[in-house]
């Protein structure tokens, strides 16, 4: 009988076909190249032009990470270094390229607009029959949360997988929000979950492959026009020499001119406006049946798509909420993302010149503003709260303290000169709240669902969320020294400072590994959808928390933060 | 509520083509390759729809039970990597991943560039390492440096186009003893070559069976399929129908002598998924 490794051979019967594989066997150790060479190539190249190229890729990225994401001590040291290399070189080099057909449901069926008491047994209904049908097909370029769990693009992690990107390869954050943003429809809505082809399908639950043009997500991407804007607003930021600096060939050469970021950016105005205006328009809040008094008649928001356990759409899945689930109900959350959506358009009006467009959406920022206050404000409990209606039909809050109370200021709403900073604070640096020793929990300690049930936002402490609240704490606040936290949380994300036992390179498992130690203490961090399912390679929110270490120049925070540690 | 402008139809079409010139083409040429399929561990496809995808599978064939849950294709949680990941990468010129395959008990590292920011093509090397915890097989008694590794790189078409081995005739039955040249074409693509090297310095396992003088495993194989694309790549509904192909793929792959069941599969598909769905 011939050896295992003369059986497992395939047949030697090359021939056309559009398929081909192609087999070796090797004893020990072993290499060979693949070299692809188009007939306009300017030369063939052979294997010792790759052996060159290897070494060139190598040595220009490290140059090109350094120069451009300036680690600071104590990250610039070997570990932390080829850490935070491998992370981010997951994140990059995990885009892909995804085309096929995706699965709708465009029955626009009434029960969808969820008006009606008992509105998520009438959507149920609705979804069990089926309407869904494919359409297409539909292209996009984007970074994926995991390679082997979630191989495809989602929305509401997307904006985070961008931040980090911004400064090394503007261009191709442009590039990829272009994707994105052509997959909308005509009102306004993209798919927050792109499944498209069979190959990626393949991957789903079938009863998860079908997305509803009711259903909204956090509208990150526009996080990263305001990312785009503040590196490369002026002509002679320091953005556009560093740029020039490291590119010297095709790289980043659109944006090392400001005027591209300009033409693209008017290009891809009608379609930023078109879904900010799908937002306002099938995401609205009910002020009008109820009495709510407000600063503005119109400002309220309410996801649509949920049901009594869980806001899928909210990404915060299970999140306590009002109950039962009521039309008349606000979310802060969204009202949070709301204000961040209509700051960014705000200002890419403004930047483009679209003065009376500009000062229309500084007006409806403004309204959000005052109507997070008015609406959302629980004088009682001292925090931002949901709203609902109550058996009586009047507006009730619903409060659990957790990352939805500290969402206006999250997402920016919440300015330094705000009345109600200070009670953010002191909830955020409670020990017995939000506080833990590893980051910011998503639920209050002290709420009655805090750790229940699923328990996926019932305590968790989520990488994007926390790097959400260092941005802040950076930006907006003077009173409230952030270094603390991101001591923490670069803990959280990185392997220890001084690992017990030295490793050839840190992995992706060694975030999961890192991020479960503090599970033994009772507390999770989640970075992407990670735990609960046990995804591996999960550490893309990780990275975008890591930006935010590397974005440290403040040179007193900086050493405070680390001088001890 | 629901609101439709047509004007906006044509908005889109415009700004798709108007989009085009914010990105240089200098810069789109960077951009047009890359590992493009993050859920394969390695699989290298362009940027536009339908077209040359690759994809590497590898396993050690040292006995014939490990093999069926050995061979490495999609990025799966259940595989017990010790970890793999890129350790650097930049989109425009390329990087170096690195895969602790325990299970195989070898290290794999493949490494993507591209010549002259993409304008000459782009090359990829694959290095194995049995790594030094790597247990004893049968194939191996004597070390690891005697270990067996199967390593299979697809090359696929999958829209119009064509892709093809050179040399169809003047290879013998008994496989490739140097380089296996593809040649190829696509509207997007232009013409093409994409050569598989077969580097000095490799060693390859030597047996006494008589199996080897009509296969010596110094040749590389290469085995043509023409899938239809439709029912196997493209059907409606069909992860079913994508797990067939899969199948087939690894019948193909690890049980030769069962080929004859990927021509039924390929056959019958159409039906099978007309009866899944």
């Amino acid at each position: 009988m011939p050896p295992p490794w003369q059986t497992y051979t395939i047949q030697h019967r090359p021939d056309q076909g559009n398929m081909h594989a192609v087999q070796k066997v090797f004893e020990g150790a072993f290499e060979f190249d693949v070299i692809y060479t188009p007939s306009t190539a300017e030369r063939t190249a052979k294997s010792e032009d790759l052996s060159k190229a290897i070494d060139a890729v190598a040595k220009s990225f490290d140059a090109k990470y350094e120069v451009v994401l300036k680690p600071q001590a104590p990250f610039g040291d070997a570990d932390h270094l080829r850490f935070s290399k491998s992370l981010f070189s997951n994140l990059i080099g995990g885009v892909g390229y995804f085309y096929g057909d995706q699965v709708i449901d465009r029955s626009y069926a009434t029960e969808y607009e969820e008006e009606n008491e008992g509105f998520w047994q009438e959507t149920a209904e609705a979804r069990a029959r089926n309407q869904q049908k494919t359409e297409g097909p539909y292209e996009l370029f984007t970074s994926v949360p995991s390679r082997p769990f979630f191989p495809r693009g989602f929305l509401w992690d997307e904006g985070f997988h961008l931040l980090p990107i911004v400064e090394f390869d503007p261009e191709l954050v442009m590039q990829i929000l272009s994707s994105w943003f052509n997959t909308m429809d005509e009102d306004g809505w993209m798919p927050r979950e792109q499944i498209l082809g069979s190959e990626a399908r393949s991957k789903v639950p079938t009863e998860f492959q079908v997305q509803y043009p009711h259903y909204a997500n956090p509208p990150t991407l526009f996080m990263v026009l305001e990312a785009l804007l503040d590196a490369a607003g002026h002509k002679d930021s320091e953005f556009f020499s560093t740029q020039q600096a490291i590119s010297g060939n095709a790289a980043g050469n659109a944006l090392a001119n400001p005027e591209a970021l300009k033409t693209w950016l008017k290009q891809l105005y009608p379609l930023l406006q078109r879904n900010f205006e799908w937002y306002r328009r099938t995401q609205w809040g009910d002020l009008k049946s109820y009495d709510r008094p407000a600063f503005s008649s119109k400002e309220a928001y309410r996801w649509r798509g949920r049901s009594p356990q869980h806001i899928l759409t909210s990404g915060l899945d299970d999140y306590p909420r009002a109950q039962p689930p009521h039309p008349g109900e606000l979310h802060t959350d969204l009202m949070a993302w709301m204000g961040m959506m209509a700051n960014s358009i705000h200002r890419v009006a403004d930047y483009i010149g679209q003065g009376e467009d500009s000062a229309r959406y500084a007006k409806i920022a403004e309204a959000i503003r005052r109507n997070t206050d008015d609406l959302h404000w629980s004088k009682r409990d001292k925090t931002y709260c949901d709203a609902t209606v109550d058996d009586y039909e009047d507006s009730a809050h619903v409060c659990h303290k957790g990352y939805i109370s500290i969402f206006p200021f999250m997402t920016g709403l919440v300015g330094p000169d705000h009345e109600h900073l200070k009670e953010i604070l002191d909830l955020i640096s409670d020990e017995d709240e939000l506080w833990s020793p590893h980051g910011i929990r998503s639920l209050s300690k002290n709420d009655e669902f805090y750790g229940t049930e699923e328990n996926y936002w019932r305590s968790p402490v989520w990488m994007n969320m926390n790097y959400l609240v260092v941005q802040q704490l950076l930006v907006s606040t003077t009173q409230c020294d952030p270094a603390p936290l991101i001591t923490l949380l670069i803990s959280q994300c990185t392997e220890h400072r001084h690992p017990p036992r030295p490793r050839a390179s840190a992995r992706p498992q060694d975030v999961l590994r890192a991020a479960q130690e503090p599970r033994r203490h009772g507390v999770q961090v989640l970075a992407r959808d990670g735990f609960r399912v046990g995804a591996i390679q999960s550490g893309n929110w990780c990275r975008a928390a890591d930006a935010a270490f590397h974005r440290l120049d403040e040179p007193g925070g900086q050493d405070d933060a680390y001088a001890g540690s | 509520m629901l609101w439709h402008n047509t004007a906006y139809g044509l908005l889109t079409a415009c700004l798709a083509t108007a989009q085009q010139d914010v990105f240089t083409k200098s810069s789109n040429d960077t951009l047009l390759w890359g590992p493009y399929k993050p859920n394969l561990y390695f699989g290298v496809r362009p940027r536009v729809p339908k077209s040359l995808t690759t994809g590497l599978l590898w396993g050690r064939v040292e006995d014939f039970t490990n093999i069926q849950t050995n061979i490495r294709y999609t990025c799966e949680q259940h595989e017990g990597m010790a970890g793999y990941g890129w350790d650097a990468y930049d989109p425009r010129t390329g990087g170096i991943q690195t895969i602790h395959d325990r299970g195989n008990g070898i290290d794999l590292e493949t490494s993507f560039v591209k010549f002259d920011h993409g304008r000459s093509g782009w090359g990829a090397r694959i290095k194995g390492t049995p790594r030094e915890d790597a247990e004893p097989g049968a194939g191996s008694e004597g070390g690891a440096h005697t270990m067996k590794t199967a390593v299979w790189f697809t090359v696929g078409m999958e829209g119009l186009g064509s892709v093809e081995p050179q040399d169809i005739e003047g290879s013998e039955e008994a496989g490739y003893e140097h380089d296996v040249v593809f040649s190829g074409q696509t509207n997007d693509l232009g013409d093409f070559k994409l050569t598989i090297t077969e580097a000095e310095g490799n060693s390859h396992p030597l047996h006494a069976h008589p199996s080897y003088k009509s296969k010596p495993l110094d040749h590389t194989f290469v085995h043509s399929l023409q899938v239809p694309e439709e029912a196997l790549w493209q059907a409606k509904g069909t992860s079913h129908c994508r797990r067939l192909t899969h199948m087939a793929w690894m019948l193909i792959l690890t049980k030769p002598s069962h080929s004859d069941h990927f021509r039924l599969l390929e056959n019958n598909c159409r039906w099978l998924c007309s009866r899944i769905h």
